[in-house]
């Protein structure tokens, strides 16, 4: 199969150029290929140049280890991916994660999106405070001091 | 997926307060991904984040979207006398920060009978006893009642369990004892039957089980199949 190259241009006109393989794991993209007449450039009006970057990076790694393996990947190679993931994820800041997300979403790219979301719901939800899920989402509060007053009265155990 | 926080990350959260909520400014359909993610027992600490959240944990959204992700968990719902103020309230697992468990009230469910029986059905706890005058359904998915449909007879002394999804609740009328039959299938109750078994039933003890589809009570047994017909 003779290899193709998609080029891909972020919203503030960076360009990529990526194998169709690495491309095509967004199920977005495909349309834009056929919505695109005249030249081969896909314009990416809703992702910046660095997230792209990541997006591209996600995707050349998850295609290279489905290629390695003929198809069919063994055990371990899924084992280095899934660290490979979590170290991925562990490098982002939080601006970094949400932007991620909010791609893996518009280009519709599944396991891109399903590790964003669970990240996000391991690392920032899980196994944390009301106060301290207030303070890393950044969250107002916007429950009257008496409405807080009384489910903390109601609750006095769950919140020590 | 590595659980641990680096003191990088750590540092890196304390940073993101300066900012706007990223996550409040995502789409809703995004944040019902997030949240569904999340395991149940975590919702109550997340609505006591904010109201938003509140409602959100206990929007039909959210358990679509765990359903369709294959996330259906068992919880655990229990009723709590309370002294100070003499009601009955249903509290569900909370899971604190430190790994702990408690329980914590769910606000919005309205005063559980003191004496009644519940069966569990799905999501759906089935009170019999009344909350307000009425029979109602606890939908554990929304955390709100709905109302049943009038019971046949007006019994008292009940007793109820669930035979292949039908209820059995067996009380007293008039001096007998009557089972009426409550299809959860089609939500309708049938025709009731008088039954000859000499089951106790008593104002202290509402306890009854089922195995091998007989319905064993303090100290006897029904068997719907042989008592039908």
């Amino acid at each position: 199969m003779s290899k193709k190259n998609i080029v891909l241009k972020s919203s503030n006109g960076i360009i990529f150029e990526v194998e169709e393989a690495v491309a095509l794991q967004s199920e977005t993209i495909p349309y834009m290929i056929e919505d695109d007449c005249a030249n081969d450039t896909i314009p990416l009006a809703n992702v910046t140049g660095d997230i792209l970057a990541l997006v591209i990076e996600y995707c050349k790694k998850h295609v290279v280890v489905a290629d390695g393996d003929g198809g069919g990947s063994s055990s371990s190679s899924q084992e280095d991916l899934k660290n490979w993931d979590a170290q991925f994820m562990n490098d982002l800041d939080q601006s970094k994660i949400f932007n991620l997300l909010l791609a893996a979403d518009f280009l519709n790219i599944k396991t891109l999106f399903d590790l964003t979301c669970q990240f996000v719901a391991d690392t920032m939800i899980k196994g944390k405070s009301v106060e301290e899920v207030r303070r890393t989402l950044n969250i107002e509060k916007d429950y009257t001091s008496e409405e807080e007053a009384k489910a903390r009265q109601e609750n006095e155990w769950a919140f020590k | 997926m590595d659980l641990e926080m680096s003191s990088k990350r750590r540092a890196k959260d304390e940073q993101s307060s300066e900012s706007p909520s990223l996550m409040t400014e995502l789409p809703k359909d995004v944040i019902v991904e997030i949240i569904a993610r999340v395991p149940r027992s975590h919702y109550p600490t997340l609505s006591f984040v904010s109201k938003h959240l509140g409602s959100l944990v206990v929007s039909p959204d959210i358990d679509a979207r765990r359903s369709l992700l294959g996330l259906t968990e068992h919880c655990l719902y229990v009723i709590l006398h309370s002294d100070k103020t003499s009601d009955c309230r249903l509290y569900t697992l909370c899971r604190k920060a430190n790994g702990n468990n408690s329980l914590v009230l769910i606000p919005s469910l309205p005063v559980m009978p003191r004496v009644g029986s519940f069966v569990a059905v799905g999501s759906r706890v089935y009170v019999f006893g009344e909350i307000d005058g009425a029979l109602r359904v606890v939908d554990c998915k929304t955390h709100r009642v709905q109302p049943l449909s009038s019971i046949p007879v007006p019994m008292t002394h009940t007793i109820a369990n669930i035979i292949d999804g039908r209820i059995y609740v067996i009380g007293c009328y008039k001096k007998r004892k009557l089972v009426v039959v409550f299809n959860t299938e089609t939500q309708t109750w049938e025709k009731p039957v008088m039954i000859k078994v000499d089951i106790e039933l008593g104002d202290a003890w509402r306890g009854c089980v089922v195995m091998d589809d007989k319905l064993y009570a303090r100290d006897s047994v029904y068997e719907p199949k042989r008592t039908r017909c």
